[in-house]
């Protein structure tokens, strides 16, 4: 009887373990799943923001993006290669157009396609009002690519998938 | 047990292959479609047919959580042209009962490629510029709404 108690208690102590483990652990696409979430809510932006809140954003985006990044993203006639200071004065520049906006990531899937590269194909959406006073709301598909450096996956480049062509 | 097991498994099935539950966001096909409705997108529409004019459908992107509602206005091969806001299909003024907005729209004569169908929303009273429509494959239509 003692020993059919204590089989028990060593399945549950098992089962509790395996438990926290899958809540706990975060597997490679799960960290890079969290880098777009991060960029989300450092990139959006809350009515009557304040020139201190947009700087710390622009300080944390910047951080989420390897040194140079490549972003191909016609729609916003971005072309080429972004440093830190590049992605900074764009985030701080582009957020006078709008007295608010929310960008979200919908649809992420994520392929680690090297032990320190990843690729993932994301449905974003930005939606918000511009200072003009009229509504926006855009939904792109786009191909995101990560570099892991020392640990952390940053951004390398962004490319937008031109779904419909005009 | 079993029984709530089945209807549950029947249930995510339906919703998951058969129909999508769907919010409308953003106003492209008013006033057909209006922000915040309720809808479900059938997906087995096409498995014995293939698109054709008319039809409104939803465009795929990266997934299905977020797809674009719009109508099919050519199909393959058929040459899509706007002049001061009419719309024509090789060259002949199409008859859009379901556009309702004004539109002053101008564009170049374009021909839709090989598996691919030149989609619109019917709320064309934005700038051409701002507003999100053309050729995409086929493979990105997942279905239509149901009503």
């Amino acid at each position: 009887m003692v020993e059919n108690k204590n089989i028990i208690i060593a399945v549950i102590v098992l089962a509790a373990v395996a438990i926290l483990y899958f809540l706990l652990h975060k597997s490679e696409e799960d960290k890079v799943k969290l880098q777009l979430e991060l960029l989300g809510k450092h990139v959006s932006m809350e009515t009557g923001e304040k020139p201190v809140t947009a700087v710390t954003k622009a300080k944390n985006t910047r951080d989420l993006f390897a040194e140079i990044s490549r972003l191909e993203i016609p729609a916003y006639s971005l072309d080429g290669s972004f440093t830190h200071g590049d992605i900074s004065s764009l985030l701080i520049s582009s957020r006078s157009y709008f007295s608010r906006f929310t960008l979200e990531f919908k649809d992420i899937n994520v392929e680690i396609t090297e032990e320190d590269k990843a690729e993932a194909e994301v449905t974003v959406r930005l939606s918000g009002k511009l200072t003009s006073g009229e509504r926006t709301d855009e939904t792109h598909e786009l191909e995101c690519k990560f570099k892991k450096i020392e640990g952390e996956w940053l951004f390398s480049g962004i490319t937008a998938v031109a779904v419909l062509q005009k | 047990m079993a029984r709530v097991l089945a209807v549950a498994l029947l249930a995510f099935i339906f919703f998951k292959f058969v129909c999508i539950p769907f919010r409308v966001k953003g106003y492209s096909m008013e006033p057909t479609y209006r922000n915040g409705g309720i809808n479900l997108c059938f997906k087995l529409k096409y498995l014995f047919s293939t698109p054709k004019r008319g039809d409104v459908v939803t465009v795929r992107l990266a997934g299905e959580k977020v797809m674009l509602l719009k109508r099919i206005v050519a199909t393959e091969g058929e040459t899509v042209e706007f002049i001061n806001g009419k719309l024509l299909i090789n060259g002949k003024k199409l008859d859009e009962p379901y556009i309702k907005l004004p539109c002053e729209w101008n564009l170049s004569p374009r021909k839709v490629e090989k598996n691919k169908v030149y989609v619109i929303g019917d709320n064309r009273s934005v700038p051409i510029e701002r507003h999100n429509f053309g050729q995409t494959s086929i493979k990105r239509i997942t279905g239509v709404p149901l009503w």
